[in-house]
Order: structure tokens, then C-alpha cells, then sequence
């Protein structure tokens, strides 16, 4: 296989889990669907003396909704799951038309959310979906739970706030009402199986003016983290939900992206598309609220 | 299921059926056995270290503490192998390992066979390799400037690997008449085959000294050769077996260091040694298309008649010869067709360069000049204010021509092929009145047929078979024709089933083994239908004759009235008169022992006419032809280009399997798609960044246009069965036309490739405002 050498636990509890980990201190990694990690090993990126792999814990697998509060996805369940779930579907479309497209069917068997998010790469499609519906994590280790908004849970450059002991328990989205619009939008190379050139999830509450009372814009590819647009989302509260405002929006989410020149693109193409696609997204989310 | 329309006066049985391909079962499920699936007793597995270093001289290997590692077996490096070899055998440049110099970052300077992987990769780290580097040069343009080291020390002082020259008629008086003459310059990128399976091979030595080799091969022949020249063994104690290949496209027709270097463990060790590359392994060794600088001038008279060609290209070599010289002459040797051009003038270098080096790939040669001519063409029709498609037609070859370069044309339907892609495209209602970002382009293009020469002076046939027939296991073919997945068996078997009058389900092929198959050339220049497919025509013929003689006297008819059918011989003449195939066979094995029969296949020998600079390559006993209309979107705010549509017709000659036919012009489409919009092995510096399929970008399942195939009628008929080529030419005119409808949907011609969404954004944002 050419992986190093490391101790592997398989627990069948989060008690176990748990203990291992408060055990392990900083020394263990756990082990999803390994989409992420066991390439990084191979690669020599990471050399984790301990794997914890929490295939076996139902306890953390599942998609559950609570009328009128939203919808709990717990950190082990599958991205297929999520993408063949039809409560995904209906509750949390802006997740659905981000985990389509991640990776090809044989990731989507293996890879979990809760890997997704926790592996942090700026350019993971489901964090903009999230982070723009607004959702909260459950952390959860050393005999307590935390909670916190998506985008807080990212330091820096694949740093996540994740103390020794912890790890991260479930994703919550509130329910979405009937005067809300989202969209997941992407901007790939070629049509799958992409580190995308730039991930956009937006998110905005209409007041009965048929103005945006409130947006979240989330920006993925385009900076060190994923990131909220602020004063692109700004630009947008208050005003009437029209082509106009979205390419407004678009221009200042564009500068308040900082994208580096790779293989993929240059800066200065992303910062472009970044406009681009920000506004298709907002007019796309724009559409799905006159829709339903 | 398509049938191919039959215009040849036969009623085949088993011919231009569309038949599904034996071996997709087993492959789709992963029951096929392909190199790295085999498992012998006592099985070592070998690896290779690679230099990290572009140009440097070896001043030392150190392999004490590899050799010292627990399960370690044996540990080689490039002296212990220094017999030079080459797919071009009279100028040699390549060694199992680097020898005493490295030339591009990835070149195997030692290798390890131990009891696992992770021993054998450990091993390498072990190794401890001292250089002195050296400048590394990245493009041909700085490998060219002087004072350059000599990246192979036994040149001329300079880094130019040839420089080959032709001319026919009067270009310069040509081009200075020509009512118009446009002069560009293009540029191809690097990209590699990303066949699905990489390189693999297994070696096991038995008593005696006689070597087994199974590997993932297009050319057991020049295998089987190579071994004997780099080992120091004679041929006749080597046996070349390929098992199921994963696709090849070229890359695999050279000889590997995988497959030296797992002969040589095997021998030092006294057992078997597999080695199998990683993907970046492939990446590093390449062979993959040349990127090309090209600089043309095309001259047309006020009709739009060709009146000439002027053609010159730098071409990045990469670090080895490999196939450079041919595909150059090859490129040489494409100009001249599809059209009738009577002056043709080309010029070309190919220079080294510290990079992996390049080599054939489908359509080699072709795919290059024809990218940068097929547009030409189109820019040159809409300023004469003609449809590009009446202007190729114009020029097109048919039956019979001659070309300036000699190339004899026996047989074509490539006006037919524009005339059907036109007509089903709705091309000429559609160029130039679609709204602005959507676009239709067409393009034409050929390909040979085989070759005429083989890479070293012999004159044996270049294909034999041999047919076993009894009653007990039914019809062998065997063929030395290598199936790296394109098909050759079924088209081999199709061909005896008809011949001999029996159902394709009774016939059973056996192919690339050199132990068991009768000699062939290999899988290269889209040779093995007409040439292989000759040998074994000749030899079922030879069968039926001999099956007629007993059936003759058994029916009370003359011989040559006899024909095989549906399970019979029977006369012509009168129905009734028949026996069982099977009977017949049985009889013939009572009286005269085993029913055996042989046949063979030289091409017809052809060059240029006096003496010319690589005359004698690209010339191709037929050729085959095919027209393509690509319809794209170009999404003016991100650049993305979306290919919509393909619609191509080809002239194969008669289809031996539609099926078959059609999944090769689908490849070759999705290929050329790749290489226009996405492919590129990118370096920094002095390394390849992306050797992997991630970050190297082939068209996906989700980049797949709508393609439309058709085969024209068509029959050559001194073909077997009235077959050519289908697997290179329909590569050729994939990336104009998707250039060309680029141009239709937004008015920019671009002359490098790959058209990224980048630069269509660039280029759009730099259009003048209309």
C-alpha cells in the first residue's frame, strides 16, 4: 500500500470514541471514508501516529428533520446518502447541488460530510452550500458539546477549531422558509471530478417589499479558507432582489476575494469568475424562491 | 445496433454486422486479466528510482544499504545494463537505466526487486545517487541557443536530433502566384495517451535461460527483439506474451525500462519480477505527442485551388529519440493529403530537450499539421467568401491520386464524407447565422493504412497467421497482431468466420503471444485490419480450398464451384449440392491428418521518387478519410467552451464491426476534444506538475457531446473484405473543427492549444468592440 506505519482503533461507541481520543491526545487522526486522508498519508503530507476509524459508529451516521427547525446530518453519513436523500432534496437543495458534484461516484460511496468539512480545503463543495444556509456544528469530545456557525470553524489554511479530544459530531441547517432563495454554483475545468476555480453558495430572506432583508454569501476556492462575502452581502441588503444588484454583488464579492495563480487558473481569471458567478447564483436563487 | 451499408456485391453473413465486443463483459466487470493481475510463485516486485534532476551527471550509486535491507533480492543499476536500444534500432539512444547521465527529472537510475512493495520502495530511498547537475533545458528554442551542452554527448555539438528537409515542385514561385497566401504560426501543447491501464510487466526466467515476459505491450515483436539486444540472450529463448491491455494509443509502442528492468531482476534473482509503473511513472516515461512550433503558408489561386505549402516546425523532443525521426516524416508525409496540393515544401527539427520524451500517439504525425491546416483552410474559404465547405471539396483527393510525395491514394471517399457530414450537420444552414457564442466548424482530414516499411531493413512478410481447424476445438486463429483493446482479435475472427463460412461464435483467436503466433509487426500506423487482416483471409481461403477438394469429390462437383455458407460447402450453381462444414473438416483430417493453413502480408513497397529525405515513411498501402462538424457554446462571461455535438462520417472501407468502428471514432473524438480544450502536462521548472489524471484533465462522462457517427459507403476492394483504418484519421479533424466553430461562435481564431477558458476570456475581452 505504501502507507507508513500507525495504530488503528476501530471503536464500536462514541464512549469509545471518545476515550480513545481523550487517550490519543493530539497523536490520532480519524479515519471517514479516507477519500482525503489516506491520500495525504500516501503522499507523505501527514504521518499520524494513530488512525481512529469511525466506519463502525452508527451513532454518527443519519439525516433527520424536525418541522420547522431544520435538518441534522450527522458527521459519519455518507455523501451518497446525502446526495440520494430525498429529504435533501426538498429541505436543503443549495447541499444537494453541492455534493453532486464532489469528487465521482466512487468518492461520493466513501467520502463522509463530516471528512468534507473537517479536511477543510478551501476549494470542499459542500462549505459554501453550508456556510450560506446559514448551519451550525456540533463538537463534541471530552465529555461535552459545543456549537458554532460553520464559518467560524475555520481558522486558517486547513486549520480547523478542533481541540485535542474533540471531534466534530453533526451539521444542523435551519429550515428554510418560503420567502428564502439558495443556490450552490461552481465554475470547474471540465464537468467532474474537479478541484473547482471557484465555489459560490448564496442565501437571502426577502421582506415582504420583495427586498433582500438578509444574505449570506460564502466563497470557496478564492482565499486561504472558505470565507462570507460581507460587504458584498451588504451591497445586497435592502435592495430589491434584480439582475443589478446581483452583478453589484458580484463585483464586491470579487474584491473581497483573495485567489492565488495554480495550475487551474490565474488570480486574475478567478477574481473575474468570481463576479460572474456570484451573480448567476444569486439570480439562480433568485429564481428557485419564484418557483416554489 | 448499426449495420454498414454493404456496396461491395456481397451478401455477408458475418462482415458489417454489428457485433458486441467479446471482451467488454469480462472487462466491465474486472474479470479480464491484465499484467499486474498475474501472480506467480515466489513473485518479486521491482521498482524503479528516479532521478530528481532535470540534466546531471552520476558521479556515484551507492546500494549497500539497499541490498542489505531484509527482502531485498537484487538491486540493478544502468551499467550492469548497457546495451543501448532504440524502437529506431539503427540509432540507439536508450538504456534500461541512465547510465552515467540523467536527462529529465523522473529517469530510472536504478532498480530494486524485493519480497513486497513497501520493501522495494523502501530500497529506493536507500539508494544513494551522487550528482553533479548540469543546465537543463526546458525548450527547444534554449536547447538550440549556443553554447548549450550537448544533452547526448555523442552528437554534434549541438541538440538538434535531425533536422529533415523535402520539397516538391516550386513552392516559392507558387506561393509568389497565388491569388491569396496566408502565413501563420501554431503551437501544440505536450499531452499523454492517460491509457487507463500503465505499464506492466512480468519476467520469469526458467532453466535454461529462456525468458517469459508477459506485458502490457502495442509491439511484442520489437519487444522480443529488445530483450535479445539489451539482456544478451538470442530470440529464440525469449517468448513475448501480451494479456488483456488497457489501451495503448501509441504510448506503448516502445520498448519500456519497466519491462528490461524486470528481465534483468528475474535473471539475477531466478524469479519472477513484476513491475508495474504508478500513474506519474507514466507521466515521467511519456512518449506522448509532440508539441510542435509550426510556422505555414498556404497559397490558393482566386478559385481556392491549392497551389502550395510551406511548412516548417520546431519540434520538442524530449530527452530520447524514441519514435522522433518517423513522426516527423510522418508529419512531412501528411501535408500532401486530403487535398491535391502540387507544391509542398516542409522543413522540421526535432530537438532534445531535458524533458520526458515524446513519442507516437493515435494520428502521430498528423495531429499537428492538421489542427493548424484545417483551420487555415477555413480562414483562407471565408476570405474568398466561400464556404470552407465547398472549398475542401474542391480539393479533395478521390480514387487514384497521386501525391507530389508519391503517396498512391488507391482508394477514397473523402468527398463523400464531406458531402454526408454536411448534409446531417445542417452545416451550411448553420455556419455563420447562429446567434453570437454558439458556432459550427467543420474539418477533414485522412490517415495511412499501415505503413510500407518496416523500422529495420528485412523483407519477411509484416503479418502472418496461421488457422487450425478440427472438430474438436473448432476454428484457431492465431495472429501475432497485438489486441491492446481496439479490437484486432474480433476483426481477425470476423474475418476467418467469413471466409470460412461459419459463425463468428466457432472461431477462437489467438494473438500477441510470440511463442504460439505467427510473426507481425505490431499495433502502430493503424496497419493491423489490412495487414493482418490480408493473413488471415489468405489463410482461411487456403483452408476452404483444401475442404473444397474433399467436398468436391464427396458432392460430385468441380472445386472451384464450391462455396462455404451458413455452416456449408455448396455449389454455386446448385443449392442442394452441399455438406456440413463440419463433416467436411472431419473427412479432410481422416484422409490427410491436421487441417492447417497459412497466410501472409507484405505491403506494396513504395518511397518517394528519387532521392528524398525520409521517403520512404508515410506511405500506406490505403488510407481511410472522415469529415467532422463540431456545433459549440462558448459561455462568454467564463470562457467556458462546451462542445455540443460531433457529427462525423467516416470512410473505413467496409466496417468489419459497425460496433467496433463506432467506439473507435468516439474515442478518437473524446481524444481530440481532450487535447483542444483540456490537456496539457504542465511543468514548472524543470518538473511535471500534474502527473496524475486530476490535475492532467481527460474529458469526463460529464464532457461528452452529443456525436453522431455515420460510415459512408465505401469498399476498397483490394482490401481484405474492402476494410481500412479507423482508428487514428478520425482524430485528425477533431480539434479544427472545434476550433473552427470557436471561430463561428465568436469571431477569435486560436492558433495554441489548449483553448482554456482562460484564454477564450482573454481574447474576448481584447475583441475589438463591433
Amino acid at each position: 500500500m505504501g502507507l507508513p506505519a500507525f495504530e488503528y482503533y476501530c471503536p464500536d461507541t462514541s464512549a469509545e470514541l471518545e476515550r480513545l481520543l481523550s487517550e490519543c491526545g493530539g497523536q490520532a487522526k480519524i479515519l471517514a471514508g479516507g477519500t482525503d486522508l489516506l491520500v495525504q498519508i500516501k503522499g507523505g503530507f501527514q504521518s499520524p501516529a494513530v488512525l481512529i476509524d469511525i466506519g463502525n459508529l452508527e451513532s454518527l451516521q443519519g439525516i433527520s428533520h424536525k418541522e420547522g427547525k431544520g435538518t441534522e446530518i450527522l458527521a459519519g453519513t455518507k455523501i451518497a446518502a446525502i446526495e440520494e436523500s430525498p429529504l435533501i432534496r426538498e429541505k436543503v437543495l443549495a447541499l444537494y447541488q453541492a455534493v453532486r458534484l464532489l469528487g465521482s461516484p466512487q468518492v461520493r460511496a466513501m467520502a463522509t460530510l463530516g471528512g468534507n468539512i473537517c479536511n477543510a480545503s478551501p476549494s470542499a463543495e459542500t462549505l459554501p452550500a453550508l456556510i450560506a444556509l446559514g448551519s451550525e456544528l456540533t463538537v463534541a469530545g471530552n465529555g461535552s458539546e459545543r456549537n458554532l456557525p460553520v464559518e467560524s470553524f475555520f481558522l486558517d489554511y486547513r486549520k480547523v477549531d478542533l481541540g485535542p479530544g474533540e471531534y466534530l459530531k453533526s451539521v444542523f441547517v435551519p429550515e428554510q422558509s418560503n420567502v428564502s432563495g439558495s443556490a450552490y454554483l461552481c465554475r470547474m475545468l471540465r464537468g467532474a471530478m474537479e478541484i473547482d476555480i471557484v465555489n459560490v453558495g448564496v442565501w437571502f430572506l426577502m421582506d415582504t417589499e420583495g427586498r433582500c432583508q438578509k444574505a449570506r454569501i460564502a466563497l470557496g476556492s478564492v482565499a486561504p479558507k472558505p470565507f462570507r462575502a460581507y460587504e458584498a452581502e451588504a451591497v445586497l441588503t435592502g435592495k430589491p432582489l434584480s439582475e443589478d444588484n446581483f452583478q453589484q454583488a458580484g463585483k464586491v464579492a470579487s474584491s473581497e476575494s483573495s485567489p492565488i495563480d495554480d495550475i487551474r487558473g490565474s488570480a486574475e481569471y478567478r477574481r473575474d469568475i468570481v463576479r460572474v458567478m456570484v451573480a448567476r447564483a444569486l439570480s439562480m436563487a433568485s429564481k428557485s424562491l419564484q418557483n416554489s | 445496433m448499426k449495420e454498414a451499408p454493404n456496396v461491395s456485391g456481397f451478401d455477408f453473413s458475418v462482415i458489417g454486422k454489428g457485433l458486441p465486443r467479446k471482451d467488454a463483459w469480462e472487462k466491465a466487470t474486472g474479470a479480464a486479466q491484465y499484467t499486474d493481475d498475474l501472480k506467480l510463485p515466489r513473485m518479486l516486485v521491482g521498482k524503479i528510482k528516479r532521478s530528481p534532476h532535470a540534466h546531471a551527471r552520476i558521479l556515484s550509486i551507492d546500494t549497500k544499504k539497499a541490498k542489505a535491507l531484509p527482502g531485498v533480492k537484487a538491486v540493478l543499476v544502468g551499467s550492469e545494463a548497457p546495451n543501448l536500444y532504440g524502437i529506431m534500432p539503427q540509432t540507439p539512444t536508450e538504456s534500461a537505466l541512465s547510465i552515467d547521465k540523467v536527462r529529465f527529472v523522473g529517469e530510472g537510475v536504478a532498480a530494486v526487486a524485493a519480497v513486497d512493495e513497501d520493501t522495494a520502495s523502501e530500497a529506493l530511498e536507500l539508494i544513494n545517487v551522487e550528482y553533479e547537475p548540469l543546465p537543463a533545458y526546458l525548450t527547444p528554442e534554449e536547447a538550440l541557443e549556443d553554447g548549450a551542452v550537448p544533452i547526448h554527448e555523442d552528437k554534434k555539438g549541438n541538440n538538434i536530433i535531425y533536422e529533415g528537409k523535402q520539397s516538391f515542385g516550386d513552392v516559392d514561385q507558387a506561393l509568389s502566384r497565388s491569388a491569396y497566401v496566408l502565413e501563420k504560426n501554431f503551437y501544440t501543447q505536450c499531452v499523454n495517451h492517460a491509457f487507463m491501464e500503465p505499464h506492466s510487466a512480468l519476467a520469469r526466467f526458467d532453466e535454461g535461460e529462456r525468458l517469459t515476459l508477459w506485458s502490457s505491450s502495442q509491439i511484442p515483436h520489437y519487444l522480443h527483439r529488445t530483450l535479445s539486444l539489451v539482456l544478451g540472450i538470442p530470440m529464440q529463448r525469449i517468448r513475448v506474451i501480451l494479456p488483456t491491455i488497457g489501451g495503448g494509443f501509441g504510448g506503448k509502442g516502445e520498448v519500456a525500462s519497466n519491462e528490461l528492468c524486470a528481465a534483468f531482476l528475474a535473471r539475477r534473482t531466478g524469479r519472477p519480477v513484476k513491475i508495474t509503473f504508478e500513474r506519474e511513472e507514466v507521466f515521467f516515461t511519456n512518449k506522448g505527442r509532440h508539441p510542435m512550433r509550426m510556422h505555414i503558408k498556404v497559397g490558393v489561386d482566386e478559385n481556392g485551388i491549392l497551389q502550395a505549402i510551406d511548412f516548417d516546425t520546431l519540434m520538442d523532443g524530449g530527452a530520447y529519440l524514441g519514435w522522433g525521426v518517423v513522426v516527423m516524416f510522418y508529419c512531412a508525409a501528411m501535408l500532401h493529403l486530403p487535398y491535391k496540393v502540387p507544391n509542398v515544401r516542409f522543413h522540421g527539427m526535432r530537438v532534445y530537450t531535458n524533458k520526458p520524451t515524446c513519442g507516437a500517439m493515435r494520428g502521430l504525425g498528423g495531429v499537428q499539421p492538421r489542427f493548424a491546416l484545417e483551420t487555415m483552410l477555413d480562414e483562407i474559404a471565408l476570405k474568398l467568401d466561400m464556404s470552407p465547405y465547398e472549398l475542401k471539396r474542391k480539393n479533395a483527393v478521390e480514387s487514384g491520386h497521386t501525391t507530389a510525395l508519391n503517396n498512391y491514394v488507391r482508394h477514397s471517399e473523402y468527398k463523400k464524407c464531406l458531402d454526408n457530414v454536411v448534409k446531417r450537420s445542417g452545416y451550411l444552414e448553420k455556419r455563420g447565422k447562429l446567434p453570437f457564442g454558439k458556432g459550427i466548424g467543420l474539418a477533414g482530414a485522412h490517415y495511412s493504412s499501415g505503413t510500407s516499411y518496416t523500422l529495420y531493413l528485412a523483407y519477411k512478410p509484416h503479418s502472418s497467421a496461421l488457422i487450425r481447424v478440427d472438430t474438436e476445438s473448432g476454428v484457431s486463429v492465431y495472429c501475432g497482431a497485438a489486441d491492446i483493446g481496439q479490437g484486432s482479435d474480433m476483426v481477425m475472427g470476423m474475418i476467418a468466420a467469413e471466409t470460412l463460412g461459419v459463425p463468428y461464435s466457432d472461431v477462437q483467436v489467438y494473438s500477441g503471444d510470440t511463442g504460439i503466433t505467427p510473426f507481425d509487426l505490431g499495433t502502430f500506423s493503424s496497419r493491423v485490419t489490412v495487414a493482418c487482416g490480408h493473413a488471415v483471409e489468405e489463410a482461411a481461403l487456403e483452408i476452404n480450398k483444401k475442404l473444397f477438394g474433399v467436398a468436391a469429390v464427396s458432392l460430385g462437383v468441380q472445386g472451384e464451384q464450391l462455396t462455404s455458407q451458413n455452416g456449408k460447402i455448396l455449389s454455386q450453381f446448385e443449392q442442394k449440392k452441399s455438406m456440413d462444414f463440419w463433416e467436411a473438416v472431419g473427412k479432410y483430417i481422416s484422409a490427410s491428418g491436421p487441417l492447417t493453413a497459412t497466410g501472409h502480408y507484405t505491403p506494396p513497397r513504395r518511397s518517394a521518387s528519387g532521392k528524398v529525405q525520409g521517403g520512404n515513411i508515410g506511405h500506406a498501402p490505403t488510407y481511410g478519410f472522415t469529415a467532422q462538424v463540431a456545433e459549440v457554446e462558448v459561455d462568454i462571461e467564463t470562457g467556458e467552451v462546451r462542445v455540443m455535438k460531433v457529427t462525423e462520417s467516416g470512410d473505413c472501407g467496409q466496417a468489419i464491426n459497425p460496433i467496433s468502428v463506432e467506439g473507435q471514432v468516439e474515442g478518437s473524438i473524446v481524444m481530440g476534444m481532450g487535447q483542444a480544450l483540456f490537456e496539457e502536462m504542465v511543468a514548472e521548472g524543470d518538473r511535471v506538475i500534474n502527473p496524475n489524471l486530476h490535475e492532467y484533465r481527460i474529458p469526463t462522462i460529464a464532457d461528452m457531446p452529443e456525436i453522431d457517427t455515420e460510415i459512408v459507403e465505401s469498399y476498397d476492394p483490394e482490401s481484405p473484405y474492402g476494410a481500412k483504418e479507423c482508428g487514428e484519421g478520425p482524430i485528425q479533424p477533431v480539434i479544427p473543427a472545434i476550433l473552427n466553430a470557436i471561430y463561428d461562435a465568436i469571431g477569435v481564431r486560436f492558433n495554441e492549444l489548449p483553448v482554456t477558458p482562460e484564454k477564450v476570456l482573454a481574447a474576448l475581452h481584447e475583441r475589438p468592440a463591433s
